[in-house]
């Protein structure tokens, strides 16, 4: 199931909230369509990001994805660790398998992505 | 789109499924690393009955086959299985294939989905001058694929035979439950192997009783996704991607599987021609030495200049490397690199396999079926 304590954007990430951080994924519907999922194209700390933009890229053996994020800022963390587990997405989504932190330039962004509830629904709509 | 008569088992096996050229085929089930990894150590069973399957007899077979395939069908003793090319006038590749021959004046050969219609009328359009006879048996036929370590086993305890007793790329005959069955020792991951022909209506019994007799050795049911990955780290060729008419065997390194002596084959002139002057181009393989994963049609440089681009590329579950095939120039390359989203990563020429095993066939070059 989809957290509740997190919010998502229909490009399928998440963000988690904490004060003016977010640290961002994909979602289990997202790792889940990828498949195993063999190499993760991390951006570089410091680099800035707009909502709706391109922060990452996630090659499984089948296809290869964008991460969105759902937030515009400022890169402040990467999980370095994906480079040698790229699997950890598959296992954790919602966990260890988080992408980047970003320092939020405009935290009313938040307000236009959808709650666990919602994003199940859209799921479900659009599969 | 057209299914397999295993859809319902994959079905309930929770596979996922693609479209691949017209049929609704199985792309993963658990997964299509782990489905991989249980092929190099274990055992995988693919349901590959999208293939065509085209029968060849009539009193002028060897001499229309000796027209249409890149083969010596003479020298192809019955009980044999062989692969072969079937090429236009200008020594282009129309299909990739494998012949099997039944008995003195009956073949079996198999093709590509993608190319099932194409090679039927082009076999038919030469056929015309033979006694020859050409039967689509692509609709009442299954073919599956046995592969793995394990498979050896398996097959021995499911059929009762002794998969020691016949050699590599030879078939044997059998009935399985009022039905005639092939069972031949060939496959397109490079692993000890079976892949078995048999009537739609046997099919299903003959998969559940692999999956079953499979159990203890780990056994998985595995998707064209890992087929995939598991052709490319052996440097096996998918039509469509690595080579197409304006390919030539020669080209994509394949010079060894052309019989010369058969004098009568189309496009055999314009080979001898591409031969004589040196192809200008040829396929290689490349083996990325920074991180990240090529894909189709990704650009390769060398020294910074475009030279080429990949036909096929992926993440090698087997190597934890990306790798990709690739036509370069004759003359070579230097300082390589494959352009991933804008940005170089540096790339090395290998040697075809990509992937070598102690005690696996290591079989170089194109042995298979797809």
């Amino acid at each position: 199931m989809n957290p509740e304590d997190l919010k998502y954007h229909k490009e399928h990430s998440w963000v988690k909230i904490d004060g003016n951080r977010a640290a961002v994924g994909i979602t289990d519907y997202a790792q889940e369509s990828l498949g195993d999922i063999v190499y993760v194209d991390l951006p570089d700390v410091d680099s800035s990001v707009d909502a709706d933009g391109e922060i990452g890229e996630i090659e499984s053996t089948k296809a290869t994805s964008s991460v969105i994020s759902p937030v515009s800022g400022t890169v402040v963390k990467v999980n370095t660790e994906l480079e040698d587990t790229p699997e950890t997405i598959n296992e954790d989504p919602y966990g260890k398998g988080w992408i980047v932190v970003i320092e939020m330039d405009n935290a009313k962004e938040i307000g236009s992505l959808m709650d666990a509830e919602e994003y199940g629904k859209f799921v479900e709509e659009n599969k | 789109m057209a299914r397999s008569p295993l859809y319902d088992r994959h079905k309930a096996l929770n596979a996922k499924f693609l479209d691949f050229h017209g049929w609704e085929m199985p792309l993963e089930y658990s997964g299509s690393v782990k489905e991989h990894t249980a092929v190099r150590t274990a055992a995988g069973i693919f349901d590959v009955s999208h293939m065509g399957v085209i029968e060849v007899g009539g009193a002028d077979s060897i001499q229309f086959l000796e027209r249409a395939l890149t083969f010596a069908p003479e020298s192809l003793k019955p009980d044999h299985a062989r692969y072969a090319f079937l090429l236009n006038e200008k020594g282009g590749i129309k299909d990739d294939l494998m012949v099997f021959r039944l008995n003195e004046e009956r073949f079996i050969l198999v093709v590509n989905a993608s190319n099932r219609e194409k090679d039927l009328n082009r076999l038919r359009g030469i056929g015309r001058d033979f006694r020859a006879v050409l039967i689509d048996d692509s609709p009442d036929s299954c073919i599956l694929a046995l592969q793995g370590p394990a498979s050896w086993e398996i097959a021995s305890s499911t059929f009762g035979i002794k998969p020691s007793g016949f050699p590599y790329h030879s078939f044997i005959n059998f009935v399985f439950s009022g039905s005639g069955v092939i069972l031949s020792k060939t496959g397109y991951t490079g692993e000890k192997g079976f892949e078995v022909y048999a009537h739609r209506k046997v099919a299903g019994a003959i998969w559940d009783l692999l999956l079953e007799r499979g159990k203890n050795s780990g056994i998985l049911p595995c998707g064209l996704a890992a087929r995939d990955t598991l052709r490319l780290e052996m440097g096996y060729l998918l039509y469509g991607n690595d080579i197409d008419e304006d390919t030539s065997p020669i080209e994509a390194g394949y010079s060894n599987f052309i019989d010369l002596e058969n004098e009568k084959f189309i496009g055999r002139n314009a080979l001898l021609k591409i031969k004589e002057k040196g192809p200008g181009r040829r396929l290689v393989g490349l083996a990325l030495t920074d991180p990240g994963v090529p894909r189709r049609g990704c650009p390769v440089t060398s020294g910074g200049k475009e030279i080429g681009v990949v036909t096929s590329g992926n993440f090698s579950p087997s190597l934890h490397k990306g790798i990709a095939m690739a036509y370069i120039p004759a003359t070579g390359i230097n300082d390589g690199a494959i352009i991933i989203r804008g940005r170089a990563h540096a790339a090395e020429v290998v040697e075809f396999p990509f992937y070598r095993k102690a005690g696996s066939p290591a079989l170089t070059g194109n042995p298979a079926l797809k």
